[in-house]
């Protein structure tokens, strides 16, 4: 599992590639918590070269969620593949996260 | 020839093992997509919730997985010489109506077993506990 950053405007977009599987999920924990507990506020998460994700990192991204809670705070994923998308769908997690097809409709201001 | 045999030490690391092998089974076999994914899923949260939670005294441990496939399903059986748990009654159900102020991860991995696999039955067997699913070659 890779993660790769890379800033655009105020967004930090992180994307990860490969697996987030129960073995895998602390690293990526350690990739995306850090810079939020250092002050980044606006984050976008790619999945477009996302394979696979289980509990474990659906639990990192409950983390982050709940970190980037309030106003001038934004945490959007985009770019999941159907069988991510059904994982979220299946666990609720589609209703309770800002899901978009891909990182430029993520990047787009909302509305609201 | 259908059937996959691996034994995993209780150690979080055999998870890339376990992944990788699953991969070699479902390109071998020609396993679509999601069928792999949810085979992957499943496993994976089975595995390592028995890792993380069933040797309480720490000890060194065995999982066994092994599979077979019928005309459409995979069968799998899942043993291993942990404490006695069984997933299906011991597990929180998660909150998937929660908001994410309220919400946590619990039970969750489980949940996706229910969702992705029929027939789920757990026994404890002498000093091991056994899960068998099948889950269907065709996605829903």
């Amino acid at each position: 599992m890779e993660v790769s950053t890379r800033d655009h405007d105020d967004w930090l977009i992180l994307e990860a590639e490969g697996r987030i599987d129960s073995k895998t999920a602390k690293s990526f924990e350690t990739a995306l918590l850090t810079p939020i507990k250092e002050g980044r506020q606006e984050v976008i998460v790619d999945f477009a070269r996302l394979d696979y994700i289980s509990s474990a990192g659906l639990r990192v991204l409950l983390m982050a969620a709940k970190r980037l809670r309030g106003p001038d705070k934004a945490f959007r994923l985009c770019g999941l593949n159907a069988n991510i998308l059904q994982v979220l769908q299946v666990s609720g997690f589609d209703r309770m996260l800002s899901i978009h097809d891909d990182c430029a409709a993520a990047l787009a201001p909302q509305e609201g | 020839m259908s059937a996959f045999s691996l034994q995993l030490k209780n150690d979080l690391d055999e998870i890339e093992t376990l992944m990788d092998q699953l991969n070699v089974y479902a390109n071998e076999h020609d396993l679509n997509e999601t069928v792999s994914f949810r085979l992957s899923l499943i496993l994976d949260e089975l595995v390592s919730n028995t890792i993380s939670y069933g040797y309480a005294d720490g000890r060194q441990g065995r999982i066994d997985i092994r599979m077979h496939q019928t005309g459409r399903h995979i069968e799998v059986l899942l043993k291993d010489d942990g404490d006695a748990f069984n997933p299906l009654e011991d597990s929180e159900v998660p909150d998937i109506d929660a908001d994410i102020d309220d919400r946590d991860i619990g039970g969750l991995g489980v949940h996706f077993v229910r969702e992705f696999s029929e027939k789920v039955a757990y026994q404890r067997l002498g000093l091991e506990n056994t899960l068998t699913l099948s889950i269907r070659l065709t996605d829903e």
